[in-house]
């Protein structure tokens, strides 16, 4: 029940390995590396969040590991499950490696077909790779509804989408990701698009599920409140490269990479450790991205060291974090 | 929802529906035939006491009748051209937006170039080539009808593509035929409605020129374009024989448009 990083395991029984992930965007002359050498491995049925702000890469990270980059984008690099490479060329193998990924998307308003009713949209998604029956499916359609606590399932299964809430229509939204009985679902800031009291029910649908299916999840989000609440195991990402994991408790209260800080810090709490010096303003400053050799975070970073311009920092193990900085903080209590 | 039917569109379409099903049902009820000729009135101007309301041909054919049937034509013609193009544009159209690359690019050039040939030009060789029967006029102006229908399709799938119901579709395992299919294509039905809609009167005055020239439907079959090549003819003697088709392909064809103008206004109401 636990993730680590670093692809120093080798294909090991490991639910989701991703190796080496890169993905870039846009013209070769005007590229953004949107994801840069991105590793880390999942186990089955643990919960991991991939924090940072916006534009770090998070969302192309989450949509290259469901095979769903833009047809554009290149993407280099390995995403394993339960050790068979999603992007095989071997179709069926890619089929069913792909069918154990769910995906739910930032804004529910735009991510069910406008057009079909919602039961039309789950049927089809139960009947994509199982052998259904019309009725067999409509009955199954009516339990995945029931089992994301969606209310009078028979009457929903008839409206469209412009018919439900917000909440509901993301609630419609697991659903289909359900479908496939899939053992990772991917959360891309699930409750981003919603209000506090319905994205808190969803965290609670979310343990649910995740407790009872054995799903593994990985979270998208901004919201350190929903990390500290859902997942064990939290990964930071910065300019497109992970700069800091760990178990959430630990990354949370003693950032080790100067950008968790200043993320931790620019989130007001009452209940968490306060942190000294929040550098808000220096968040808005500069964009990420420096090119790719040096530290994306150096232009930001109050701690950076010339070294920091020219060599890529690595991720390097400390027990069970890592972190990718040259000068990381407070290394003397975690060691 | 209930919404508000403008005058003109409730004039129009019941203008419309009278003189299609006129031209349908009236000639069986007809004391002439589209060809029968009446050796006592050949070339009378219209009257009532003759029995000829819009007159006669030179024939001696009565000109109420074969007008009607050339509305017949005209219309079955324009409508199904119309949709042969709607069929072959939102083909085109969606597979080249939704796959882009080199698809795209292939299917989009082949577009470009014909619409830079010049399609009267085209067309007549089509005509020419296929045989002068109702069937090739149909082809060869379906042929040309998909060019900007196929545009418009791509550039409303180019938009649909990126949305994020599509990613979901995609993330579910949906393939991308069935995507096309039911995810895509009902919602560009808006726009393809209104396209085809003015496409159907441009259609029209296409196959009515074709067969003004010659190049169309064929004596003694009748269509508003060849009745209008008689009238022609004729024109200085006896003038209601332009005027009668004449009048009825320009009201077809104003209705038809201004149908198609309310219906745009009423699916995109900024254009108005």
């Amino acid at each position: 029940m636990r993730c680590v990083t670093g692809s120093t395991r080798v294909r090991g029984d490991a639910l989701l390995q991703v190796e080496a992930l890169s993905v870039a965007l846009g013209p070769p002359a005007s590229v953004v590396h949107a994801v840069r050498g991105v590793s880390f491995t999942c186990e089955a049925a643990s919960r991991l969040a991939i924090v940072g702000e916006s534009g770090a890469g998070k969302s192309q990270l989450a949509l290259a590991i469901a095979g769903l980059s833009p047809t554009t984008a290149q993407v280099s690099g390995r995403v394993l499950l339960q050790g068979q490479d999603i992007a095989s060329i071997n179709a069926s193998i890619r089929r069913e490696a792909r069918a154990r990924i769910g995906m739910v998307f930032q804004d529910p308003q735009s991510a069910l077909t406008p057009h079909l009713r919602i039961g039309t949209q789950l049927i089809e998604a139960l009947r994509v790779d199982q052998r259904l029956t019309r009725s067999e499916a409509r009955r199954k359609a009516e339990q995945l509804l029931l089992e994301v606590q969606i209310p009078d399932a028979a009457v929903r299964m008839r409206q469209f989408p412009y018919e439900l809430s917000g909440g509901l229509k993301q609630r419609v939204l697991i659903a289909i990701a359900l479908s496939r009985q899939p053992q990772l679902l991917l959360l891309d800031e699930p409750t981003t698009a919603l209000d506090v009291t319905i994205g808190g029910s969803l965290i609670q649908l979310f343990e649910h599920l995740s407790d009872t299916r054995d799903l593994a999840l990985v979270l998208i989000t901004h919201d350190l409140k929903v990390v500290r609440r859902l997942c064990t195991q939290t990964a930071v990402m910065f300019g497109g490269m992970l700069v800091e994991q760990g178990p959430t408790q630990q990354l949370l209260d003693a950032p080790l990479h100067p950008y968790t800080h200043a993320l931790v810090a620019a989130t007001l709490s009452l209940d968490g450790p306060v942190l000294a010096e929040p550098d808000v303003l220096a968040l808005d400053r500069h964009a990420p991205g420096l090119g790719l050799v040096g530290c994306s975070y150096r232009a930001r970073c109050p701690r950076a060291l010339s070294v920091c311009a020219h060599k890529t920092p690595a991720l390097i193990s400390m027990g069970e974090r890592s972190v990718a900085c040259h000068a990381p903080m407070r290394v003397e209590q975690v060691s | 929802m209930r919404v508000a039917v403008p005058l003109s569109v409730r004039v129009c379409a019941t203008v419309l529906v009278v003189v299609a099903s006129a031209s349908v049902v009236l000639p069986y009820f007809s004391h002439w035939q589209a060809a029968t000729l009446d050796w006592d009135h050949v070339a009378v101007s219209p009257s009532w006491s003759a029995g000829h309301v819009f007159g006669t041909d030179r024939l001696g054919r009565d000109l109420f009748v074969r007008t009607l049937a050339g509305v017949r034509v005209s219309l079955a013609i324009g409508l199904l051209a119309t949709l042969v193009s709607v069929v072959i544009g939102v083909t085109v159209g969606a597979v080249a937006g939704f796959l882009g690359g080199r698809t795209d690019a292939l299917l989009m050039r082949l577009v470009d170039v014909l619409y830079s040939l010049p399609y009267i030009f085209f067309v007549i060789l089509l005509t020419v080539s296929l045989g002068r029967s109702p069937l090739a006029l149909l082809l060869a102006i379906a042929a040309v009808g998909w060019l900007t229908m196929a545009r418009v399709v791509r550039a409303q799938t180019q938009a649909l593509r990126q949305r994020e119901f599509v990613t979901a579709a995609r993330a579910i395992g949906v393939s991308t035929p069935a995507i096309l299919w039911r995810h895509i294509v009902p919602n560009v039905a808006g726009p393809v409605v209104v396209y085809a809609t003015l496409t159907v009167p441009s259609l029209i005055l296409l196959e009515s020129f074709l067969s003004f020239l010659g190049l169309g439907v064929q004596e003694p079959a009748a269509s508003l374009g060849n009745l209008m090549a008689q009238g022609a003819a004729e024109m200085e003697a006896a003038p209601w024989m332009l005027l009668v088709p004449g009048s009825f392909l320009v009201g077809i064809v104003l209705v038809i448009g201004i149908l198609g103008d309310a219906l745009r206004d009423w699916v995109d109401p900024r254009a108005r």
